[in-house]
């Protein structure tokens, strides 16, 4: 890709071709396992201090993404290359400064910290286990972290559960701000928060990016969110990315067809916005039986022979976007209508 | 807030149904027909006759649920005064705590035990919910007010077939059974668009993605062709473009049904596309009221304006800094005194913090409970 690489524009995080396969689940009187792609062949690139968004259905695959990119589940081909180095060469001395400079905060917060342990301690982890500072140099650490998202001083000697949604998002990002990563994977970080505390932590994740530098990589379904906070953005489908560029271009006049319909669901908060929506068909077919040809055909309003046959691959479209569809100019031109009525589901090959 | 109606709760079946006058005054029970009618266990009270459009389907005024405490009483919902018309979507916007499905569960009674509903006026029709025993509740929940709600796999039983699950509804209230309940059954997922629904009814509700379980709801609650839809939050643990698919539907089915809709939202940018008139409620009070398009083109009330404002700034193409309305609301158990937004407003006064502001009008469609509004 490569599209916006500034002068000291650092690559904190490159993924190429990243493949994540399961096995899939055995069914009655199928003989064979098939396996699941859940990632099939995704690239991404993230900057110093820059915003990644990536955005996609639930079982698109963006959320295995993440854990693969975490060394959390095992990639299947392709490479990560994490602060220049390539993690499957990089032995054990890479994965820990992975485990050190990539962090993750989830949707629910309550969920992913401790219950046991008291707010101080939960923050202080990552500091002991990588053995950074001595102990009053982390208590103070503890400190700075807890001014720095907004908490009171108080909170080291309280238990997660005696704070709200926003404030326990709080007490996460803390903790992932501690071993002073270079990058954090945001899985849904504001999707279990409401409206107005999810500004509070959104405009938190702006600033500290400013601050500290942190490059987020930022998954959401939210597209008013992802829109929000990404500087460059990835829409993902059943595995694969199949639209990717500056969010500006991307969202202002999106290329794809799914990207299309998911812009055109956005809502829009004024009522006299008389919104024409692509209403999408259907559902995300199951990853472990992906249509043949382009995957999201069966969805498409756009479908013709050629979707089924042969798979579009990600290139460069314009205004630094890349596209993954054969027809992608001639539906911005206007010259290539929508099949009449819903794409026919043929069975895989079958055309 | 008809008196003169006040008796006839239980006669309703009585009642002879004259031919509907007004145009809009689809029938309730459009997709009934004779055969279940024919069916139906004795005793079960059929439709009331259909009104016209602009007759309060629900009528709710002063709407409180407290829960009982030694010494004082906790109040969770505060004096709420809710309308809803046939053909009309009102929708409830609130963040979480706010009271908003709190208030929805108290429309059937169907809070949480120790809790307590009181209301000054509470009515379906001619019917008074607010007096109705028990078994008069359950004549009306499922079959003339009926709910959908948030997640549908903790609403639907895990263990159970979801053919079995809807057509327990229908013999319960529509009397149907064996081969015909499950005809219906089969198509009602039609109607909701289920696709191979035949095959569908035996599945169970781990079988099936959230937005198929959420269609399943869906035809469950239309089964028995209710007076009145509560939605709470239908769309909000679905997809984006999911979402449009089940508000598509719901609107195509408030068409042909003529039901009220009462939606239960936070997303204020699905009000805005789904509403007729919007309820804001913060602490367990409703502190503004308007049409849908007042509200958004002039809000009146502090909170109203800031959340607006907060959704706006996200929405937009621009990614400036975000202004967040800052702190976070008050427990519904222990609301400051005087006005509950205080704290969080950046237009408080002294008066504010003493005296609560009582839900006044500030022009023809809109109400606002704000000592500064209208300035």
């Amino acid at each position: 890709m490569g599209n916006v690489a500034g002068l000291d524009d650092r690559t904190v995080l490159e993924v190429s071709d990243l493949v994540v396969s399961f096995r899939g689940a055995r069914r009655v009187g199928l003989a064979e396992h098939r396996a699941v792609r859940a990632v099939d062949g995704v690239s991404l690139r993230i900057g110093s201090r820059e915003t990644l968004g990536l955005v996609g259905e639930s079982g698109s695959g963006k959320s295995t993404t993440a854990r693969a990119i975490l060394q959390l589940v095992p990639a299947r081909s392709g490479s990560v290359t994490f602060e220049g180095a390539d993690l499957r060469s990089a032995g054990r001395g890479g994965r820990r400064n992975l485990r050190r400079h990539a962090q993750m905060i989830f949707q629910n917060p309550l969920g992913s910290l401790n219950a046991r342990m008291k707010v101080g301690s939960i923050i202080r982890e990552p500091l002991d286990i990588h053995q950074i500072g001595d102990r009053p140099a982390r208590q103070s650490r503890v400190q700075e972290l807890l001014e720095l998202v907004g908490l009171p001083a108080d909170a080291v000697n309280r238990y997660p559960h005696e704070f709200s949604g926003g404030q326990q998002q709080r007490i996460a990002i803390a903790r992932a701000l501690a071993p002073e990563p270079s990058l954090i994977i945001c899985d849904e970080p504001v999707a279990a928060l409401d409206v107005s505390i999810q500004a509070q932590i959104l405009q938190l994740l702006k600033d500290l990016q400013r601050t500290t530098g942190v490059s987020y990589l930022f998954i959401a379904h939210d597209l008013n969110v992802v829109r929000h906070v990404s500087r460059r953005t990835a829409i993902m489908y059943l595995g694969k990315i199949v639209e990717e560029g500056p969010s500006l271009a991307l969202f202002g006049a999106p290329r794809h067809p799914y990207t299309q319909a998911l812009v055109s669901a956005i809502p829009v908060p004024d009522p006299s916005a008389q919104q024409r929506r692509t209403v999408l068909h259907g559902e995300i077919p199951n990853p472990a039986d992906v249509p043949s040809g382009c995957r999201f055909r069966t969805r498409c309003r756009y479908v013709r022979e050629r979707c089924a046959t042969e798979e579009p691959r990600l290139q460069p479209a314009s205004d630094g976007v890349s596209v993954a569809c054969h027809f992608w100019r001639e539906i911005a031109e206007g010259s290539h209508k929508p099949a009449d009525g819903i794409p026919a589901d043929g069975p895989p090959g079958s055309a | 807030m008809r008196p003169a109606h006040g008796e006839t709760a239980e006669s309703e079946g009585a009642v002879p149904s004259p031919a509907p006058a007004g145009n809009d005054a689809a029938p309730a029970r459009s997709d009934a027909d004779p055969a279940e009618v024919a069916g139906m266990a004795p005793g079960v009270p059929v439709a009331s006759p259909p009104r016209a459009a602009d007759e309060p389907l629900l009528t709710a005024r002063e709407l409180c649920v407290t829960r009982a405490r030694p010494g004082a009483d906790d109040v969770f919902v505060h004096g709420v005064c809710l309308t809803v018309r046939r053909h009309q979507t009102v929708a409830i916007v609130g963040e979480s705590g706010s009271g908003k499905s709190l208030t929805a569960l108290a429309l059937t009674k169907l809070t949480p035990p120790g809790f307590r509903v009181t209301a000054e006026v509470l009515r379906l029709d001619d019917t008074d919910i607010a007096s109705l025993p028990e078994s008069g509740l359950r004549e009306i929940r499922g079959r003339r007010i009926s709910m959908v709600f948030q997640n549908p796999m903790s609403a639907l039983n895990p263990v159970i077939p979801v053919g079995r699950q809807i057509t327990q509804v229908l013999s319960r209230h529509k009397g149907l059974r064996g081969r015909r309940a499950r005809d219906r059954a089969v198509e009602l997922l039609n109607l909701v668009e289920v696709p191979d629904p035949a095959r569908r009814v035996r599945q169970y509700p781990f079988e099936m993605s959230g937005g198929m379980l959420q269609r399943v709801m869906i035809a469950m609650a239309l089964s028995c062709g209710p007076d009145l839809l509560i939605a709470d939050e239908p769309t909000t643990a679905l997809d984006t473009t999911l979402q449009a698919q089940i508000m598509e539907l719901l609107r195509q089915r408030q068409r042909d049904l003529g039901m009220g809709l009462l939606l239960i939202s936070h997303d204020l940018g699905l009000v805005a596309s789904e509403a007729d008139e919007v309820n804001v409620m913060y602490a367990g009070r409703v502190v503004e009221h308007a049409d849908v398009k007042t509200l958004f083109e002039s809000p009146a009330h502090p909170y109203t304006r800031a959340l607006l404002g907060t959704v706006r700034e996200i929405a937009s193409v621009t990614q400036n800094d975000l202004a967040p309305i800052p702190g976070a609301p008050p427990r519904l158990e222990q609301p400051p005194p005087g006005c509950p937004f205080a704290p969080r407003c950046p237009m408080v006064l002294d008066r504010c913090r003493a005296e609560l502001p009582e839900l006044r009008r500030i022009r023809d469609s809109q109400q606002a409970a704000c000592h500064r509004a209208g300035e």
